[in-house]
């Protein structure tokens, strides 16, 4: 589901290949992303432009994707939100808490 | 004014079905809405909401089924969700209901939002949402909630209440938006 772009010096850029980030997937993710971090040590870039529907158990898992890495000193940033995805963000107010970007290129010029 | 239009669904309380359910759902209310309506942000609104209530049937109420009840007038939409489930009880919530009306109750609190429990009845409990706003001192990741399903629908509706009804076991959540 989490799927390595590009390995950077300080951040891996990976894409979520999902339609869907829901109760169904959103554990998974987490172990995924974590077991990522794990192998790499560096904070994680994810591209969520595929994700067309995302509940708020997938919601939590981001989140505590994010907490994990941060006690680490490292973070979890988000790229390219539908405007959906974006209004959510904004809603709960989660848009204070990630880095968010269009996409991979704005993160790394 | 024109008259409130309503309707009766009995969908499948199932992962799998959730997204067709919203689909089907959202079609019929925004057809509903009068034509000066932003319909925009009223479907952001509307969409969210309806994913976190059968979102939240498939995790709480263990029942194969659940029953939305939506009226739409050109100044509101009312969702009633209802189900004959488990009596929902995250944080002991319905202990509360022995208090009188007005007691409020913090169910969550991190550096965002604090969520509350606020009993209106000996049934009926309301949910309020107030963002926190403290720039003195830095956001503490690390005691974020993680459970954001009655947050969204709080944020997203103009109110949203449970209520349980003993004597029948039914478990209803009412939205009600502005539109």
């Amino acid at each position: 589901m989490v799927k390595i772009h590009k390995e950077l010096d300080d951040m891996l850029l990976v894409k979520l290949d999902i339609k869907e980030a829901s109760l169904e997937n959103g554990d998974a993710f987490k172990a995924e992303v974590i077991t990522l971090f794990d192998k790499y040590q560096k904070s994680i870039a994810i591209d969520m432009s595929s994700v067309e529907y995302i509940d708020s158990s997938f919601l939590g898992s981001i989140v505590s994707a994010f907490k994990h890495l941060i006690s680490f000193k490292s973070e979890v940033m988000l790229v390219g939100l539908s405007k959906d995805l974006t209004n959510l963000f904004g809603l709960t107010r989660l848009d204070k808490v990630f880095k968010i970007y269009n996409n991979f290129d704005d993160l790394t010029k | 004014m024109t008259e409130p239009v309503s309707k009766q669904f009995l969908l499948p309380n199932t992962r799998q079905s959730i997204k067709s359910s919203v689909e089907e759902l959202l079609d019929f209310i925004v057809n509903q809405l009068p034509a000066t309506v932003n319909k925009e942000s009223i479907s952001f609104k509307v969409e969210v909401i309806l994913i976190e209530l059968l979102t939240n049937g498939i995790k709480h109420a263990g029942t194969k089924e659940t029953f939305l009840d939506i009226t739409v007038d050109d100044k509101s939409i009312n969702i009633d969700k209802k189900d004959f489930g488990n009596r929902y009880q995250p944080g002991n919530i319905t202990s509360l209901l022995i208090h009188d009306p007005g007691y409020r109750e913090l169910l969550t609190k991190d550096g965002l939002h604090s969520m509350y429990a606020v009993v209106m009845s000996d049934t009926q409990i309301k949910f309020v949402c107030e963002e926190v706003d403290d720039q003195d001192s830095p956001l503490d990741v690390s005691n974020l909630m993680e459970h954001f399903g009655l947050l969204i629908i709080t944020k997203a509706s103009d109110n949203f209440t449970y209520e349980y009804d003993i004597a029948k076991g039914l478990n209803t959540f009412s939205v009600y938006i502005e539109v």
